[in-house]
């Protein structure tokens, strides 16, 4: 018999899982889709069913709440660096190299961050880092 | 207790929907072994007139079918409309998964289709019908479930405007190309800008219409 918090902890497990597999899949069927298509039509095509799924599940499941008007601004900000901005740059490095490279240079971005990072302020990597 | 009752339902209109998308691929593969016995492909051949008169009424036929089961499965106006949604979407979808499991078609989701025929036939590739129908799914379960659970879900003026245009936008983006439409033309480039304006478009529309009049001003 398994208890209800082993079976919540197992089902957290599955989820993860299928979070990571749906994110790796990302590299390989971003990259036969913009073979199909204008690189900015996929993306448009992508973020609008994006924003649609995420939602209808956010209205589904929660009530209506608000953004409060001095958010707006920075939730705006945010959007743009991080979906809008980031997004295009992805799209268009995928479209210059392979799913395999894009996937290794993203997955190793935290050392790419630090190695800028050092570099534009002058600091020194350290063990401890 | 309610949304596990309105769960259940929606996945006995997702269990009719795929049911009742292999009757429709089923039609459609004998039209095609009558019009294309080497494969569908554009330019459109034209259909006999007794032929297009039967296809004119089934099509009206499966819509009433549709719009039936979501009057039986729902209790209000727009739990039925949200459970006819789900059973749209989720028989447009399958119409195309049949498709590829009986006759391996389309090869890939960029091949174009013959949607509809009513008023002048629409034309698109697969992937179209299938985002909108991906769309309609999700916001039909996302009405059903929100009533569920007592939210507020009510389309205002606004709502209607926004559908109303996101569903003129598809479908100036399906009849468009008058020449492979009616013509027998090889289509020419989907403009797949309108497709994202419209489901843009839908998308306003639901979140508007889950907005009480009253919440909006609460935080202000």
């Amino acid at each position: 018999m398994i208890s209800t918090d082993r079976r919540r902890d197992i089902r957290a497990e599955i989820l993860l899982l299928v979070a990571v597999v749906i994110w790796a899949a990302n590299y390989p069927v971003s990259k036969f889709s913009i073979a199909q298509l204008n690189i900015f039509v996929f993306n448009g095509i992508r973020y609008v069913i994006a924003s649609l799924v995420l939602t209808v599940f956010f209205m589904a499941t929660q009530a209506w709440k608000p953004i409060h008007r001095s958010d707006r601004a920075r939730l705006l900000r945010a959007g743009l660096v991080a979906h809008v901005l980031y997004q295009v740059a992805f799209i268009i490095g995928l479209s210059m190299t392979t799913a395999g490279n894009s996937a290794v240079l993203l997955a190793t971005a935290p050392l790419w961050t630090i190695f800028i990072h050092a570099r534009l302020r002058n600091e020194k990597i350290l063990p401890q880092m | 207790m309610a949304t596990q009752v309105a769960i259940r339902r929606l996945l006995w209109v997702c269990a009719f929907g795929i049911a009742f998308a292999f009757v429709e691929s089923s039609v459609v593969v004998y039209l095609r072994a009558l019009y294309y016995p080497e494969g569908f492909t554009f330019p459109l051949k034209f259909m006999s007139k007794q032929h297009i008169a039967v296809e004119l009424i089934r099509e009206a036929a499966t819509m009433i079918m549709l719009a039936s089961v979501g009057i039986v499965a729902g209790q209000k106006k727009w739990e039925r409309f949200g459970y006819f949604l789900v059973a749209f979407g989720v028989w447009d979808i399958f119409y195309y998964v049949w498709l590829k499991l009986i006759l391996n078609w389309p090869l890939s989701l960029f091949d174009w289709d013959i949607l509809f025929l009513i008023p002048l036939p629409w034309i698109s590739p697969v992937i179209a019908p299938v985002v909108l129908a991906l769309c309609m799914t999700l916001c039909g379960a996302g009405i059903v479930i929100r009533l569920a659970r007592d939210e507020y879900f009510r389309p205002m003026l606004l709502s209607w405007i926004l559908s109303l245009s996101a569903t003129l936008v598809a479908l100036y983006s399906f009849v468009s190309d008058i020449p492979a439409a009616l013509h027998g033309q090889t289509p020419s480039a989907y403009r797949y800008e309108l497709l994202i304006a419209s489901l843009a478009l839908y998308g306003a529309g639901f979140v508007t219409s889950c907005r009480s009049p009253a919440s909006g001003r609460a935080h202000q």
